[in-house]
């Protein structure tokens, strides 16, 4: 389960091949058991490191510009998320300019920028699922088995739990702490839901019920945890069937 | 207003068809557009995402092995829908004895898609409309004449009926259509409108 | 309002000229029972010029040259998009949902779609009785999902719980697990209802109390009627739920309602003084006659007197009515340490996470506090209604019954009747005197003082041309006062022939009403005074002139579009949206239609003998775009 993944970078090439022209390509470090689909963009100055079996869906977006990025293992990032951020949002002025791309990243962090001169490093940790068009800004740290759903926005530096489920839309804010087996649904600011992880009796109605029927109480439900875990049996599954559908980056890729 | 491209922005079928250049489609074989469909700019449609028959689980007994090599229909549109910019079709999936798989995403006729929405529904009838930023989850089913409003978030498996407008995270069934909505001008009628205007000015 | 701009809106008339209501008049009739016939037939003869009457009655805004104002409180309630608008056929007139009664056609599951039959809408508690619920937690709909399947060897046994795709939230949360994946209403009804099962319940009663604890509003609809049942054999209910275990069965809400119920509809019964008595047995509160009983108590002096004086009259006393004693007669006492238990499992346990919020409880149980304790919802029907017009009672909307279809039996709406009208702005090109050399103005900012085009297009889904005769003040009402000029004011509208003709003519009659087109081709066409814009088979397109008005704000001070300028004029209500660009339009339609005979008329069509003149005028309201704060 180890995040970093040593072993060179097949799919650089490739990847490079799509965005060659304006901006950096960021330096890819991919795990060989990884698929990437080659209309991936991988942006920055910063390294990104993918973990194993993770697969990047096309479209999908790591902008490296303010820090590294590291994708764990198992996780997959649907099409048109943004991992990071675009240099436009925060150093257009400083960027737009001189396209000169290649130390930029790190020489020009002196503008609206609140803490310029420190890296942020985003971290994906194993089995995340980032959803369709979500964004997980510089700096956010999203931990195992956690579910950000389409069209959600992860602020910088947020620190979003184990287990958690972002419902589509949801934002979290900067900074923001969603502890583990949370679920962030709702619009607006959204309500937080606390899953359940272990066995719970069966509540009073039911007791009740029961005893005015002479039956037997129920057994006991079995934990709430077997939800989780079977979500995650579907996970591997899903990554399981991606990994032979998507076009990967290279087109004669080994497997 | 896109910027202009250098060549016209749209590619046109032969079925009348208007394609941006940038949109951004996968596995074109397994997409079936029923004509004078618009798809804009920066939409992704996810075709590549098809039903693989039965072959890799192989574990399943029931399962008839082996099928021949069909292209299987990953999405399809109708006549008149309207994807708009940075939309995103993508088919639904679901673990069914085991097996995950991936299911055709239908599309109806006069269906609107607006920017950014996120569609997993397994169908979308005929006039139905598709609010900006909206998401329809994994499996839905919307059916004809219906209206999920912008930013709304209809959850996986959810069943919107028709003449219904859904609103909310999760939608809920907040309103009617009236009984005039599709008509061909009025609001839900307005397709052809859509269709004709692209591509021009 | 909230759609994007251009918009058009149809003002329907009844805000100024009420319906004539018959349910009120029949109230009249039949409410003083005891009336003269010739009154009645007076009353009868009041009611039915009743539009006239109602003119006379406002005369003062009955003003026949008056201007529509978009922005008065009341054209809130008048204004309708088009699609939305009905037409009736009898009376010639728009009809909006106000103008109409509904009544059900068939009741439908919304998550399954299977119709429920009418006869199991009550007893189902007005909702689904399948396997369609929704999560108690998001209301978001719940599947039914094995926990053996997924976990990997496909058996399709194994406990079954419902699931929420979309909080997570699912019946292991409450502890909750099935045996099959079928009738999981029954199943969660036997788990969760101690009242459902004992057999003591010889009716309906089983099935309106097992279903009160989903609280809906129908639900208690739907006991209070079948309280005329349990009324008669009151005592028998009675002594039979003194046979329960009352500490078992009567810690539910539900079933202590039901006992006070029965236990205080015997005490009423009991302590009535005579069986001829009006307050007699048969008299409840839940009684539909109760009404008509107290009304005719008012009415005859005789009784009143028996109320009021009753004391003096009445030579025995009557027994007094005693409040409920124990728990078999559904009295419960609030256990003393309750809200301290309540109090203790909110530090210790889950704290806020732990409870239910309002509206997760306002679909529960009362008692339901944590949200362990929810239980989920099975899903709420809905409806297909017909529609009537409320004056004449036509029938103006039938959907078929099944829930699928989308089909109408009958479907009267405006649009087949009043043109369809659509707006967009003029894009002339940049040679142009008049206009802006922009491309298309943007309707959300327009600038004040710079006149804009915009085109006014009136399709016609009649058979019959029209002759149309717009009118507007050439000053927009409010406060921001836009000048408008309708360049061609009266026009004809070709009929919508045979949708053969569109189809044969292919693409080039659509393609003449492509506006870009047009603006394209008519490269040299300026907007004329006095002539149309363009025109196809079933529509035509006027130009309409509009000069934005200025902000009051803008002058003294652009930055500001107001706020501190409402103080001053506060009486023309609030200031907000005053920057939309409004425009309100008198539309004036005549036609030659064919007399009544429409169904027979069908082969001798054209024989012109048979047409008669008719006319509709209605306000509409173009909204055109919001005006900028600074020039």
């Amino acid at each position: 389960m180890a995040t970093l993944k040593p072993p060179p970078a097949q799919h650089r090439s490739s990847s490079s091949s799509h965005t060659s022209t304006g901006p950096p390509k960021a330096p890819l470090k991919a795990d060989p058991s990884s698929t990437i689909a080659d209309t991936a963009v991988f942006q920055g100055t910063y390294p990104v490191t993918i973990g194993a079996n993770t697969i990047i869906h096309p479209r999908a977006r790591f902008y490296a510009y303010e820090g590294p990025i590291y994708v764990g293992d198992g996780c997959i990032i649907s099409e048109k998320a943004t991992i990071g951020a675009a240099p436009s949002k925060s150093r257009s002025r400083s960027r737009s300019p001189s396209p000169s791309p290649s130390q930029s990243g790190e020489s020009t962090p002196t503008d609206n920028q609140p803490q310029p001169t420190q890296e942020l490093t985003t971290r994906l940790s194993y089995f995340v699922i980032i959803g369709p068009q979500a964004t997980v800004l510089p700096g956010a740290h999203i931990h195992s088995s956690t579910h950000v759903e389409a069209l959600c926005i992860i602020h910088r530096r947020a620190d979003v739990g184990s287990h958690v489920k972002i419902c589509s839309g949801c934002e979290v804010p900067e900074s923001g702490n969603v502890p583990e087996w949370i679920v962030v649904w709702g619009s607006g600011l959204g309500q937080r839901r606390r899953r359940v992880r272990d066995a719970k009796m069966p509540g009073l109605a039911v007791m009740v019920a029961s005893l005015a029927a002479q039956n037997p109480v129920p057994g006991a439900a079995p934990e709430g945890k077997v939800i989780e875990d079977a979500r995650l049996m579907v996970l591997q599954k899903e990554r399981e069937a991606l990994a032979r559908m998507i076009v990967p980056a290279g087109a004669g890729k080994k497997k | 207003m896109p910027p202009k491209a250098a060549k016209s922005e749209y590619i046109e079928t032969d079925t009348g068809n208007k394609i941006s250049r940038r949109s951004q489609i996968h596995g074109t074989q397994h997409i079936i557009l029923g004509g004078k469909t618009v798809i804009q700019a920066e939409a992704v449609i996810r075709g590549d995402l098809y039903r693989i028959p039965s072959t890799a689980a192989s574990t399943d007994p029931n399962n008839p092995p082996q099928q021949p090599n069909t292209p299987s229909v990953a999405i399809t549109v109708g006549r008149y829908s309207y994807i708009s910019k940075s939309a995103i079709l993508r088919p639904p999936s679901r673990l069914h004895r085991g097996v995950h798989s991936y299911y055709p995403l239908k599309i109806g006729d006069h269906v609107f898609v607006g920017e950014s929405a996120v569609v997993e529904a397994a169908s979308m009838g005929n006039h139905v409309h598709v609010g900006a930023g909206a998401t329809v989850g994994s499996m839905a089913i919307v059916k004809d004449f219906s209206v999920v409003l912008e930013g709304a978030a209809v959850p996986p498996g959810m069943v919107v009926p028709s003449w219904c407008v859904v609103g909310g995270r999760p939608a809920r069934i907040v309103g009617e259509v009236g009984e005039g909505y599709g008509v061909e001008g009025a609001e839900g009628g307005l397709a052809r409108e859509r269709y004709r205007v692209v591509g021009k000015s | 309002m909230s759609r994007p701009f251009p918009y058009t809106y149809v003002s329907c008339p009844c805000a100024d000229t009420p319906v004539p209501d018959p349910a009120r008049k029949r109230r009249s009739r039949e409410s003083p029972q005891k009336q003269t016939p010739e009154r009645t037939e007076a009353a009868k003869e009041v009611d039915i010029p009743k539009p006239q009457q109602t003119d006379d009655e406002n005369g003062q805004t009955d003003d026949e040259e008056q201007t529509f104002d978009p922005r008065s409180p009341r054209s809130n309630f008048s204004l309708y998009p088009p699609e939305q608008l009905l037409y009736c056929e009898d009376c010639h007139q728009i009809k909006c949902s106000r103008c109409i009664t509904e009544e059900i056609v068939s009741w439908y599951c919304p998550n399954c779609l299977f119709e429920t039959p009418s006869s199991m809408v009550k007893t189902d508690g007005n909702r689904c009785g399948r396997n369609c619920f929704n999560c108690p937690s998001c209301t978001a709909p719940l599947a039914v999902s094995t926990i053996e399947n997924v976990t990997g060897n496909g058996a399709q046994q194994g406990p079954w719980v419902l699931s929420c795709g979309y909080c997570m939230w699912t019946t292991l949360d409450i502890g909750i697990k099935f045996d099959k994946p079928t009738n999981i209403r029954n199943q969660l009804q036997k788990m969760t209802d101690a009242t459902a099962q004992p057999a003591f319940d010889t009716r309906s009663r089983q099935g309106s109390r097992a279903f009160g604890d989903l609280k809906s509003p129908l639900s208690t609809l739907t006991s209070v009627a079948d309280g005329q049942a349990a009324a008669r054999d009151g005592g028998e209910g009675q002594s039979a739920s003194n046979e329960d275990t009352p500490e078992n069965t009567l810690s539910n809400t539900d079933s202590r309602f039901a006992a006070l119920k029965s236990f205080y509809r015997t005490q009423i019964s009991e302590t009535s003084n005579s069986p001829n008595d009006p307050m007699g047995s048969d008299f409840g509160f839940s009684s539909p006659g109760a009404l008509n009983r107290l009304m005719s108590l008012y009415a005859s002096s005789s009784r009143l007197s028996g109320l009021y004086g009753g004391n003096k009259k009445s030579k025995s006393k009557p027994p007094v009515m005693r409040e409920a004693l124990n728990a078999s007669e559904g009295l419960r006492i609030a256990p003393e340490d309750e809200e301290n238990a309540v109090i203790e499992r909110l530090a210790s346990e889950g704290g806020w996470d732990s409870v239910a919020s309002i509206e997760q409880r306002s679909q529960q149980s009362p008692e339901v506090r944590f949200v362990d304790e929810l239980l989920p919802l099975p899903v709420l029907l809905r409806t297909k209604r017909a529609k009537r017009c409320k004056s004449c009672k036509h029938i103006l909307v039938k959907p078929e019954t099944k829930p699928q279809s989308t089909r109408f039996r009958i479907r009267l709406i405006a649009l087949s009747y009043i043109p369809l009208p659509t707006l967009r702005p003029l894009t002339l090109p940049s040679s142009s005197s008049s206009a802006p050399s922009t491309p298309s103005p943007d309707l959300n900012a327009l600038s004040p003082l710079r006149p804009v085009h915009v085109l006014l297009t009136l399709k016609n889904h009649m058979f019959d041309p029209v002759r149309i005769t717009l009118a507007t003040p050439s000053v927009t009402p409010g406060r921001v006062a836009s000048k408008v000029t309708v360049l061609c004011p009266q026009f004809d509208i070709g009929a919508n022939s045979d949708v053969w003709d569109e189809a044969l003519q292919g693409a080039s009659a659509p393609i003449t009403g492509d506006p870009r087109l047009t603006g394209l081709r008519g490269h040299e066409k300026t907007p004329e005074a006095g002539k149309v814009w363009d025109k196809g088979r079933n529509w035509t397109t006027v130009v309409l002139e509009v000069i934005p008005g200025t902000l009051p704000g803008s002058e003294a001070d652009t930055s500001n579009i107001g706020n501190e300028s409402g103080d001053d004029k506060a009486v023309s209500g609030s200031t907000q949206d005053q920057d939309v660009l409004e425009i309100p339009v008198f539309v004036h339609m005549e036609w030659d239609a064919e007399a009544q005979l429409e169904q027979q008329n069908v082969g001798k069509a054209s024989k012109p003998d048979d047409l008669v003149a008719r006319e509709l005028a209605y306000w509409m309201v173009l909204g055109v775009g919001k005006i900028q704060a600074s020039l």
